[in-house]
């Protein structure tokens, strides 16, 4: 079953499973967020990133390789990383962000036939999309489920609607 | 710009003497600028380094020569993701030695202070573009009334100028993680005290520098690099009057050494003249030593 017949179900979906009535029961978190950082091109500029990152709130470790100009941010035992803070922490650092990619923890949702993540303790919801890597059968699976998930994927800030969007790349029950 | 000892210089007499003197010292901004050379690469929002420097100079002409040793700590803020902000404090100590005499004058110099703005920037991973103007104030921090005997020592000779002299710049940055050229233009325009103005100044510095080591990244980079300062200065003034043995251009060639780790830095160059082409009698640099050190913080 593809996403496209997904679309056609959302009240057959969203009656017999009842996600976004239960929005309250979810648990999720932004876990860890990996940031490109472009014009990284030495160790001296990344410590200026990591001095930015620890800023972050929610971060607990910090990891930059000058190497693959990537920065990792792990949140702390219980907290969430606050996504939109990440790249705005490279930019401070005289840098340019690239593609962020994250570990959320959360609920699937679905509403007019587009599947949603949405954050815990945050009002904050995900988009998923491009999601044809991702069996249907098994997100399906998962909302009826109203199962804690872990999603992998490229998060863009300004995605359509100017809604976060995340591409997702994997998805797991916890 | 970023010159704190005046660059080629004439004296007037010291007790009955002659002197002339040549000296210039350029003097790198921080934020892993290479040795002698300033560069444009960002220091982030909040972000804050001390680097210190130890610098030797020769210079002689006939029987006068001159020893200068000069420590320049430079202290730097980043205070957005585009503007970074300098004070340059030099502490200088000069020995001048004419026909076996020998005096010396040792003390704070001219602070200068200088803010630097990236006006542009094209970064892609693992390389970067830049170019950011400086604009900088040389502040009469330093000595400028010092006397031999009863006699005031001669402008050239104090450890300040007692002016306040401005500076614009223009520095531009490629840089991979492999290599890194920098080309920064400066020009001070110097201002009267003391009945004395030294010659406006103008610098033309290029820098090349090459990662030898490792050859896989880790935490810390060695770079090889070789840097050329060319300078130009204006003829002095002393009571209206042109000073004849002043002003005039220099070449130096300066291979260096930087090791750059996350939190500090240790460089050292060695600059030779190639070119002195001086007006008059003024003493011509024979070498200049720089050893270093950066924290960051």
């Amino acid at each position: 079953m593809s996403l496209r017949l997904l679309r056609l179900l959302p009240s057959l979906l969203l009656a017999s499973v009842g996600l976004l009535s239960t929005i309250s029961g979810a648990q999720a978190e932004v876990s860890q967020v990996m940031v490109a950082v472009e014009g990284m091109t030495c160790p001296f500029c990344s410590f200026g990133v990591a001095k930015r990152l620890k800023k972050v709130t929610g971060v607990e470790d910090i990891h930059v390789d000058t190497d693959l100009g990537l920065a990792t941010v792990t949140a702390a035992a219980g907290e969430s990383i606050d996504l939109p803070q990440v790249p705005e922490a490279v930019k401070s650092a005289g840098f340019t962000p690239g593609v962020v990619r994250i570990i959320a923890i959360g609920t699937l949702q679905m509403e007019e036939g587009q599947i949603y993540l949405r954050l815990r303790n945050q009002e904050q919801i995900l988009r998923l999309s491009d999601s044809s890597s991702i069996a249907s059968e098994r997100l399906l699976s998962l909302m009826q489920e109203n199962a804690d998930v872990e999603v992998t994927g490229t998060w863009n800030a300004a995605g359509t609607d100017k809604l976060s969007e995340l591409k997702l790349e994997a998805v797991k029950i916890l | 710009m970023l010159r704190f000892l005046g660059n080629i210089l004439k004296c007037q007499s010291l007790n009955g003497l002659s002197i002339f003197m040549a000296l210039g010292i350029s003097l790198a901004e921080p934020a892993i600028a290479q040795v002698t050379t300033n560069n444009a690469l960002p220091i982030a929002e909040g972000q804050n380094l001390i680097r210190v420097q130890a610098r030797y100079l020769r210079a002689s002409e006939g029987d006068t020569s001159l020893e200068e040793l000069a420590f320049p700590i430079i202290l730097g803020r980043g205070i957005t993701n585009k503007l970074a902000l300098f004070a340059i404090v030099p502490v200088l100590n000069r020995e001048l030695e004419v026909d076996g005499r020998r005096s010396d004058n040792f003390g704070l110099g001219d602070i200068e202070v200088v803010a630097r703005y990236t006006i542009f920037q094209q970064n892609q991973k693992g390389k970067t573009l830049r170019l950011a103007p400086l604009f900088a104030l040389e502040l009469p921090t330093g000595e400028n009334e010092a006397t031999h005997g009863s006699e005031r020592l001669p402008q050239p000779l104090q450890l300040g100028s007692g002016s306040v002299d401005p500076s614009l710049g223009l520095v531009l940055t490629r840089q991979t993680l492999r290599d890194s050229f920098s080309a920064s233009f400066s020009y001070q325009f110097n201002t009267e005290a003391n009945d004395f103005e030294f010659g406006d100044e103008a610098t033309l510095d290029l820098a090349y520098k090459y990662r030898v080591f490792p050859q896989s990244l880790k935490e810390g980079f060695l770079f090889l690099g070789l840097e050329s300062n060319l300078s130009w200065q204006g003829q002095n003034r002393a009571s209206g009057s042109i000073a004849d043995n002043s002003g005039g251009t220099r070449l130096f060639l300066s291979p260096s050494a930087q090791y750059i780790a996350r939190r500090f830095v240790v460089e050292g160059a060695v600059q030779v003249p190639v070119f002195q082409d001086l007006k008059g009698n003024a003493l011509e640099t024979e070498i200049q030593l720089t050893l270093g050190g950066q924290i960051n913080f």
